[in-house]
């Protein structure tokens, strides 16, 4: 069986989210929701729900879907009319309340008009799937899993998988795979137990974090100073986090959640802790004044903007008023952390001490759970690190400290020490064997960490082999089957003279014949964020302007050395691909993008432009574009609307539009895949590999300058664009016409690139360049002069 | 004896044929009475001051000094006589603004009398410059209350001023200070216990207001935590008479290498009445804010002392007959040639003005970035203009203090023996001078304000104040036929200081200890391709006037010099630099020993 085809019952934030996520791998999907009692629109839940999925949460962030066009893809109705909608579905999510009678109701329903072998699903967050099928016929509770997601469905990573052995594995790998590959979910089988994994040490995480904080008198933005960044939890902090989530939602999920566990279960412990210190009190307080979190009037933080300017203010736990928020920067702890976790933990502070009131019962209670919840300690980790974006998962964290100091510490305080992690002994949990990573297994004994066929990561590649070639911005490694793997390793992956060492070296390697291929690609959270804008404003502020001449000519020359060598080479973009960065991409034969790719030709937000081929190849794929109804001044329009304007594509869908991806190239949902995507690209473009020609272009010359001028003052006067945008929009518009070009000539690329370069150096020759180069630097926006 | 001439035609050339202040300055408020005609009469009555009363009282002031008895300190009474006299003239209070009874002249002008101070009397240069300091100090941060109290008297001579900032044990790391202040009402209790504190305590006033850092009980640890204070030695009452004594006693004076005129004090704060100048923990801030123009005010003492002493020699070298000339007697019918045929000595001599001539320029160039900074009518400009100052601040103050000390000890060394001995007054000089490159910030921290933290501010903005134009300079005369022999080198100079730049900037980043290892070196290229600079634009200037007289062709030739002699010690400054931090770093702590035991072996 295949999935061709999906339903979600349940359009509200969590089942909008999921559709959307569906119609963002291409799959049409259904999406049905109650009638709202008196409403006209029957139909009107769902159809609001992809309204909400086109607009950003807030001005400029990206919207649940990855492209508008992926909405039409999206069928609304209700679950009174509709139901037969569902008849050929695969797949039905079901995303109703958390409400066990509402479930079944909804279930019954399903199975009345799902077709024969489709398989059901549900969201569930905290009921067992015991109780859910409980009732149901065994025809419904053998196509039933539950597949729980993360909100946002999009960007968060985790999705959990509990299947009862009523179901056959077959069908588990089917879904396994559908959230793998398709919607790019980082997937973990886990037991039926009570929050799975991710709440069920979450928001235990949470609960013990808040009781802990009370319990010492820290204020909220001392906790989540230390509950943060310090410990690798995301910068939002418990009490940040607990806003997010909602101040109303956190009760019921809590209370849920001690309503299936044991007696004695560190669960329920906390739970009537926090009861006898009065945190419940707080939140049903909180939640009747209307402070539900973000979603309200504030929650632990608010925002008050009665002096006309946003002012962040926090709640005195002790009394509920609010003040201006103080960043605890006296939390000698939270400095300490920089030098590692133990130094943090260890430290003699109220910061110290919290983070290991706090990490010591989380770890311990992570520690416990393994077999109880999944099979192995590394879905613990994965989970954490997916679920909740910790940088490290709680075994990690126990290895970074050291397990056996750990352990001799809960005991000399007279605390349980977990079985697994008296197993551990001296060791760790993980460990690296040649070029394989291992784990503690609940045996004792080391096996390998599993790794999905198809995953493939550069530390994967890494392990136990010596770079072919390194220097402090790039490594280069042997992928295996004679292709190289240039990973950028300097601040951001930012683009410096180095990393143009490495690719030059990376060239004469893949010419020499020792490789055939080259694929460029790395595991950060971005492709990267450019050019080393740092270094550049020192040479420029110095005026080595023979430095900026030989940094620009060097990369054209060393990017014309990858697209016209003799070597397929790939580009695996992920997160940002900005400026310098998208024309690395830009000089690759193919991109293999993760569907979160972030391209675009920023330079001119700084005050340059595209300098390094940028302007040259998006002539070059514009022109091959010969549906372009306007002709070549047509393309040449929107390649300077898009440069123009900076404009970043906010998916690899929508880079398609913008021709950062062409057709050619290929995108990977599962960032966990793209690395390997990539390889099979580049390997299957090995033979027989011909590099592309240098072409020329018929381009527009002055005239088509003078109608781009025209458009940039209409823009002044509409007060959209600033005088220094009149100066290097003036470049832009004059590389991209083809200078002094007629139109019956010829340009070619040679020229092109030598107009790039000219009218770079101009540039940065500017006070107004220089500005916004300081401006991006020290203020991490672009400066409107 | 000592001879002295204020070296007013190296000023009129600087500031009126080179930066032609007439046309800079015109337009910007408050500085229209300082027209030329009016600088020169107070050039030439400033100088006759210092000649007849400054420099007069500078050996008196070396050899008794100023004593200590029981809690007073006594200054010499010919450096008392001189202050006074220079107060009664008015022309101490050149700097100040009209408002509170100041002429507002500008700082390029006050380079001038800052240079002549220091050179007649630096004992008493910096007994005065100290009130010169607190009064900006004041006027910048201090409540209109302050001011109104303050201010005039400074002006006029009645209150003296001091800077409070070093305790027994630490100075340069002042966020360890221990002294404290306790809020009183809407005042402050300061007690605790400064010691360097230059004209603590003297008669040559009827009051002393000293300005104080210390911190509030609620202090936050280290350099944040700092506040600065306002404590009268005299308490001063609401009519503005002096009221009761509040509790600063001077407990000691020190005895020191130079600068014998200028009291040294300990003093001592129990319970004074303090009031807030600035906001509460920002007291560094405030008190920085006249470092600007306190630096390069330093940076003044060590030209000024440098220039006398160049006079000095060069009488001597004119004067005294020893030996022949290489090529044949210059003077068949004495004894002996002048000292000044002799090769060596004119390679001194000509370093010296080499050195003291760019110094100068570099000076004046830089005060008229102060001027513009506080004047011009557009923001843009007097952003830009704080850029120099900011880049050009530690520059001054450390490569003109070295200089100062260098020269004085070359000038010294012409005299031979009789430069080490009394009588001459050169040993004076020495020891007196020795003192700049230490106070105000050790040249090694100036040394780090410039790599560590001047260079990277804005991305290496302001050394785009500094690039920009100089490399504007040669692409407009690289084909200049009288300039380009002092372009070339000197783009060879900047080039490198580009490299060293970049170099550090980029190592720098990983490694802090490369900013720390090539700070003093950078600080010597920087300042010595700065100095280049100036020549470039002094020698643009001699060069179109060159028919007009032998000062711009002499201007030419000792220009030469600097380009021929000087500028290269950039190249081994760079390749110093170059080579890293790694040899330093990598000795042993106890592998500086100079090892006490004999090892026993072969």
């Amino acid at each position: 069986m295949e999935i061709k085809k999906v339903a979600v019952i349940g359009a509200g934030l969590m089942g909008s989210g999921i559709a959307a996520q569906v119609a963002n791998a291409g799959f049409p999907v259904t999406l049905l929701d109650i009638v709202p009692e008196g409403s006209k629109n029957r139909n009107v839940i769902a159809e609001s729900a992809i309204g909400k999925m086109l607009k950003p949460v807030k001005l400029g962030s990206p919207t649940p879907l990855m492209h508008r066009r992926n909405a039409k893809l999206i069928t609304t109705g209700n679950i009174e009319d509709d139901l037969e909608l569902i008849g050929d579905a695969d797949l039905i999510i079901e995303v109703v309340l958390e409400k066990l009678d509402v479930k079944h109701d909804v279930f019954r329903k399903i199975d009345k008009y799902r077709k024969a072998g489709s398989l059901v699903t549900s969201n569930t967050s905290t009921i067992p799937r015991v109780q859910l099928v409980n009732g149901m016929p065994k025809s419904f509770a053998k196509d039933f899993i539950i597949t729980h997601f993360f909100n946002p469905p999009r960007y968060l990573r985790l999705l959990e998988i509990v299947a009862g052995n009523e179901v056959s594995a077959d069908k588990v790998q089917i879904i396994s795979d559908f959230c793998d590959i398709n919607l790019g979910k980082e997937v973990v089988i886990c037991n039926d137990t009570p929050g799975f994994i991710g709440n069920r040490i979450g928001t235990y995480w949470t609960l013990i974090g808040m009781v802990e904080a009370l319990k010492s008198g820290l204020t909220v933005e001392e906790a989540d100073a230390v509950m943060s960044r310090p410990i690798g939890a995301p910068k939002t902090g418990l009490f940040g986090l607990v806003d997010v989530v909602g101040i109303d939602l956190i009760p019921h999920v809590t209370s849920s959640m001690i309503s299936n566990l044991s007696k004695n279960d560190p669960y329920r412990i906390a739970y009537a802790e926090q009861d006898d210190l009065g945190l419940s009190k707080l939140f049903a307080d909180m939640v009747d004044s209307g402070y539900t979190g973000r979603k309200g009037k504030g929650g632990f933080y608010r925002l008050n903007l009665s002096s006309g300017s946003k002012v962040k203010e926090s709640r005195d736990l002790k009394t509920g008023e609010y003040s201006k928020s103080i960043k605890p920067n006296y939390l000698l702890s939270v400095k300490a952390a920089k030098k590692g976790l133990r130094n943090l933990v260890e430290y003699d502070d109220k910061g110290g001490r919290f983070a290991w009131q706090v990490l010591s019962k989380t770890l311990s209670y992570a520690a416990s759970l393994v077999p109880e919840i999944t099979q192995n300690i590394v879905n613990v980790d994965i989970a954490m690190k997916n679920g909740f974006l910790w940088k490290k998962g709680p075994f990690e964290m126990l290895d970074a400290m050291g397990p056996s100091w750990f352990a001799e510490k809960l005991k000399s305080e007279g605390l349980a020490v977990p079985e697994i992690l008296e197993k551990v002994g001296k060791g760790s949990f993980y460990s690296e064997n040649g070029s394989k990573l291992t784990y503690l297994s609940v045996n004792g004994d080391y096996k390998e960490v599993p790794n999905p066929e198809g995953y493939l990561s550069v530390s994967d590649i890494s392990r136990g082999q010596v770079a072919v070639f390194k220097n402090p911005s790039i490594k280069l490694w042997d992928m295996g089957d004679h292709i190289l793997l240039a990973e950028f390793v300097s601040k951001m992956n930012s683009i410096d003279p180095l990393i143009m060492e490495g690719l030059s070296e990376a060239a004469s390697l893949c010419e020499s014949g020792k490789f055939k291929g080259l694929v460029i690609g790395n595991d950060g959270n971005n492709f990267s964020a450019g050019a080393n804008l740092g270094l550049a404003s020192f040479i420029c502020n110095v005026g080595a302007w023979g430095e900026v001449d030989k940094f620009v000519q060097g990369g054209q020359l060393t990017f014309m050395s990858l697209k016209h060598g003799s070597f397929p080479v790939v580009g695996a973009s992920s997160g940002l691909a900005l400026g310098g960065g998208c024309e690395v991409l830009l000089a690759c034969d193919r991109i293999q993008a993760h569907s979160e790719s972030y391209i675009g030709l920023v330079e001119v937000g700084v005050g340059v432009v595209p300098a390094w081929g940028g302007c040259k190849e998006m002539i070059r794929r514009w022109n091959g574009d010969l549906s372009s109804p306007k002709g070549p001044m047509g393309s040449i329009v929107k390649i300077f609307e898009n440069l123009g304007t900076a404009k970043v594509a906010s998916s690899a869908q929508e880079a398609r539009d913008m021709k950062f991806l062409l057709d050619r190239d290929h995108i990977s949902m599962n960032r966990s895949r793209v690395l390997h995507d990539a390889k099979e690209v580049c390997l299957s473009l090995v033979d027989g590999y011909v590099p592309p020609d240098m072409n020329d272009y018929h381009l527009p010359g002055p005239s088509g300058k003078a109608a781009l001028d025209l458009a940039v003052s209409d823009l002044v006067k509409a007060g959209h664009a600033t005088p220094h945008d009149v100066v290097v929009t003036d470049k832009l518009a004059y590389i991209l016409t083809g200078g002094n070009t007629d139109f019956l000539d010829k340009v070619s690329e040679d020229k092109l690139l030598e107009m790039e370069r000219e009218s770079f150096v101009d540039l940065v020759k500017t006070e107004a360049t220089l500005e916004r180069f300081e401006h991006m630097l020290t203020k991490g926006k672009p400066l409107r002069n | 004896m000592v001879e002295y001439k204020a070296p007013k035609r190296e000023y009129e050339f600087i500031l009126r044929e080179v930066l032609d202040i007439e046309k800079e300055l015109a337009g910007y408020e408050n500085y229209e009475e300082a027209t030329w005609d009016m600088v020169e009469m107070v050039a030439d009555q400033y100088e006759e001051i210092a000649k007849e009363y400054w420099l007069s009282s500078n050996a008196e002031g070396d050899i008794i000094g100023a004593t200590f008895d029981s809690g007073k300190v006594t200054i010499s009474p010919g450096m008392k006589e001189a202050a006074k006299v220079v107060i009664e003239s008015g022309l101490s209070s050149l700097f100040g603004h009209k408002k509170y009874g100041g002429m507002e002249f500008p700082n390029v002008i006050n380079t001038y009398t800052d240079e002549l101070c220091c050179s007649t009397n630096m004992s008493l240069g910096t007994l005065m410059g100290l009130t010169k300091g607190g009064y900006h100090c004041l006027h910048n941060y201090g409540s209109d209350e302050l001011k109104d109290t303050y201010l005039p008297k400074f002006l006029n001579g009645e209150y003296f001023a001091t800077m409070c900032l070093t305790e027994a044990h630490c100075g340069t790391d002042l966020g360890l200070i221990r002294t404290k202040a306790v809020p009183e009402n809407e005042d402050f209790r300061i007690s605790g216990q400064k010691i360097f504190i230059t004209a603590g305590e003297h008669d040559l006033s009827d009051n002393i207001i000293h300005l104080v850092l210390a911190k509030l009980p609620d202090a936050p640890p280290g350099a944040k935590g700092i506040s600065l204070f306002l404590v009268p030695k005299l308490l001063v009452n609401d009519d503005g008479s002096l009221g009761d004594s509040n509790g600063v006693a001077c407990v000691s004076i020190e005895e020191k290498m130079g600068v014998h005129g200028s009291p040294t004090c300990v003093l001592s704060f129990e319970n004074s009445l303090g009031y807030l100048v600035g906001e509460p923990h920002k007291g560094l801030e405030a008190m920085f804010s006249m470092m600007n123009t306190e630096r390069i005010a330093v940076g003044m003492q060590g030209l000024g002392v440098a220039e006398i002493s160049y006079q000095n020699a060069l009488l001597y070298a004119k004067d005294r007959l020893q030996g022949r000339d290489l090529k044949g007697a210059k003077k068949p019918s004495e004894e002996a040639d002048p000292l000044l045929v002799h090769p060596d000595v004119r390679r001194m001599l000509i370093r010296a003005k080499a050195l003291i001539d760019s110094s100068r320029m570099l000076s004046a160039w830089t005060a008229l970035a102060i001027d513009r900074s506080i004047k011009d009518p557009d923001e843009k400009v007097r952003k830009e203009n704080n850029d120099i100052v900011e880049l050009m601040t530690p520059i001054i103050k450390s490569i003109l203090t070295d200089y100062g000390v260098e020269i004085s000890s070359e000038m010294l060394q012409i005299f031979g023996g009789h430069g080490y001995i009394r009588e001459y007054g050169m040993e004076q000089f020495y020891r007196d001078a020795r003192i700049a490159p230490i106070w105000e910030g050790t040249n090694g921290i100036q040394a780090m304000d410039l790599a560590g933290r001047k260079m990277p501010q804005g991305m290496g903005r302001l050394l785009r104040r500094f690039f920009h134009p100089a490399l504007g300079f040669i692409e407009e005369h690289k084909d200049d036929e009288n300039l380009k022999e002092f372009v070339i080198p000197f783009e060879k100079a900047l080039g490198g200081l580009q490299k060293t730049t970049m170099f550090m900037a980029q190592k720098g980043l990983s490694n802090p200890y490369e900013i720390g290892a090539a700070a003093s070196d950078y600080m010597r290229q920087f300042g010595l391709v700065a100095m280049g600079y100036m020549w470039l634009l002094m020698l643009k200037t001699a060069f179109s006037k060159q028919g007009e007289g032998d000062f711009y062709k002499n201007k030419i030739i000792i220009g030469r010099f600097f380009f021929e002699r000087i500028l290269p010690e950039t190249l081994s400054r760079a390749i110093a630099i170059s080579t890293g931090s790694k040899t330093m770093m990598s000795l042993p702590d106890d592998g500086f020993d100079s090892v006490n035991k004999f090892s026993g072996k072969a």
